[in-house]
């Protein structure tokens, strides 16, 4: 055995699988259509039953009982085996066995929040026991679809720093909100929604497509030496509410995988993060009238910000 | 590991996980602590009897008391951790055993054979009649929705053809981008964006018509 996996054994901790467990994710699976399917969510659902335990054993917040997540209908079969750490975003639980050289991350993912990290989970024959045994953070988007062999995977330590370090880092920018107030203040350049609603347009916005219900406006944005488009599709729903959907989209024919778009989401800021060959990104906002807001493009190290107020 | 050094480790991690101002600190000591408590053999299954099957879900509650309350209720001059955390644990599987019993007896006054779906094992969700009407929905696409929506210059991979592979008889995106001859990643984009919101659609105004909103 390797130095790496004994390493990594060393710190993977074996949990027990109740019969509670067993039965639910005996429920999810039974909502599949074909036997091979079911077989797979059982053991899936077991795997992310257990790792949940694990993360709120350690005080981290998850979100597994929205009854939501565990009906097939409503996920459209997505087979996601997701965890959803409030305020970090997904981690996805893989199952492993220790006879395998190497691991396929999975490419089945669906999600609105963005993916942290691949958790890597062993169940006994028994059904009894399921061993945590290390994990892969997604700072590489090139890994995804690709194999890695076992002895790259970070122990659980390394898991736990992990975690730790994205809530400080979404703690630090938690308060970047907060300074969005003096941001605005500071002589930015502002965009104000409801002159494009009296089709007045400025510093580069230009008018697109306009009826009775919707403007839409779109301007052209440098980044990392590649220009793409900003677009804002505006409905005004009654006095109070602005509905905003934003859609970004690369002069080249696909958006480039990394890239991250962020917006402010009440007290935290939601990302979406390009992980998969696409050729736009589409949040939908709402805004009450008078709300400041930032759209932000992220490519690499370099950031663009356009200021607006709704 | 003999009992002494145990008490000792256990003492320190204890501290740890209790003391360290740093989060990441006090997570890897209840991390060793649990992951001692678990491969040490020192909560072990108590019999192989019927009791035997409440060994699990004791175990799983027991960790979380200790994580909730370790700090505050431990008391280092009443018990060692070893004795503490062993007698937490027969005092929960008792209780586990207790609670089993009461609902068996409760079951026992009803005859079980007339209200199965007041057995203690619920049985199976499985596929229910609004599944199935989506499926059919799918499958026959009757106003043509999912079949007219494809990726640009390529009728064949449309959200009708994805929905069957995909959802109707489970086949991997892998797979599905093999017989479409178009990537992956291209087509799980185009299911993500444009296939599922219509499927959605089609659902929530189903649903909306038959009042079940």
């Amino acid at each position: 055995m390797s130095n790496q996996l004994s390493e990594l054994l060393e710190l993977a901790i074996p949990l027990p699988l109740t019969a509670s467990f067993r039965q639910q994710a005996n429920s999810y699976a039974a909502q599949f259509f074909t036997a091979n399917t079911r077989h797979r969510m059982y053991f899936n659902s077991l795997a992310v039953l257990v790792a949940d335990v694990y993360l709120r054993l350690l005080g981290f917040e998850t979100d597994l009982t929205k009854p939501e997540r565990w009906n097939a209908v409503h996920r459209l079969w997505s087979e996601g085996n997701e965890i959803e750490l409030l305020g970090l975003g997904n981690l996805e639980c893989c199952l492993i066995s220790l006879e395998q050289q190497s691991v396929v991350l999975p490419v089945e993912i669906e999600s609105d929040r963005p993916l942290i990290g691949y958790l890597f989970v062993e169940i006994d024959r028994s059904e009894k026991v399921a061993t945590l045994m290390g994990f892969l953070p997604t700072i590489h988007p090139e890994s995804v679809d690709s194999e890695m062999q076992i002895t790259t995977l970070k122990s659980m330590d390394d898991l736990i720093d992990y975690l730790t370090e994205q809530e400080t880092s979404i703690l630090n920018r938690t308060d970047e909100i907060r300074d969005l107030n003096f941001e605005f203040s500071e002589g930015i350049t502002i965009n104000y929604l409801k002159n494009w609603l009296n089709n007045i347009y400025e510093m580069g916005w230009q008018p697109a497509k306009r009826n009775l219900t919707n403007v839409t406006a779109k301007k052209e944005l440098q980044l990392g030496g590649q220009t793409f488009e900003l677009e804002l599709v505006i409905s005004q729903r009654n006095q109070e509410l602005l509905f905003v959907e934003v859609i970004i989209r690369c002069q080249n024919a696909y958006l480039p995988i990394g890239m991250q778009v962020s917006v402010p989401d009440e007290s935290d800021i939601y990302t979406q993060t390009v992980e998969f060959q696409a050729d736009l990104i589409s949040i939908p906002l709402e805004f009450r009238s008078g709300e400041e807001f930032w759209i932000e493009l992220r490519l690499n190290q370099s950031a663009i910000r356009e200021y607006f107020i709704a | 590991m003999d009992e002494l050094e145990l008490n000792r480790q256990l003492q320190l991690l204890i501290q740890e996980a209790c003391s360290s101002g740093d989060n990441a600190q006090r997570r890897k000591a209840m991390h060793n602590l649990l992951r001692l408590l678990l491969t040490q053999g020192i909560l072990q299954r108590t019999s192989q009897g019927a009791y035997a099957e409440f060994h699990e879900e004791a175990l799983s509650k027991i960790m979380f008391k200790l994580s909730n309350t370790l700090c505050d209720k431990y008391d280092l001059n009443r018990a060692s951790p070893l004795s503490w955390i062993k007698t937490c644990y027969r005092n929960q599987l008792k209780d586990e055993i207790r609670a089993a019993n009461r609902q068996r007896k409760k079951l026992s006054l009803i005859n079980i054979e007339n209200h199965p779906e007041l057995h203690p094992v619920q049985s199976d969700i499985t596929i229910t009649d609004e599944t199935l009407e989506l499926r059919q929905w799918i499958i026959k696409d009757p106003d043509g929705v999912l079949s007219n929506c494809c990726i640009r210059d390529n009728p064949k991979a449309n959200c009708h053809l994805l929905a069957r592979l995909h959802i109707v008889q489970q086949r991997e995106w892998r797979e599905i981008a093999e017989e479409i001859g178009v990537s992956s990643n291209t087509l799980r984009s185009h299911w993500s964006r444009k296939c599922k919101f219509l499927i959605q659609n089609w659902f929530r105004e189903d649903n909306d018509l038959l009042g079940k909103n």
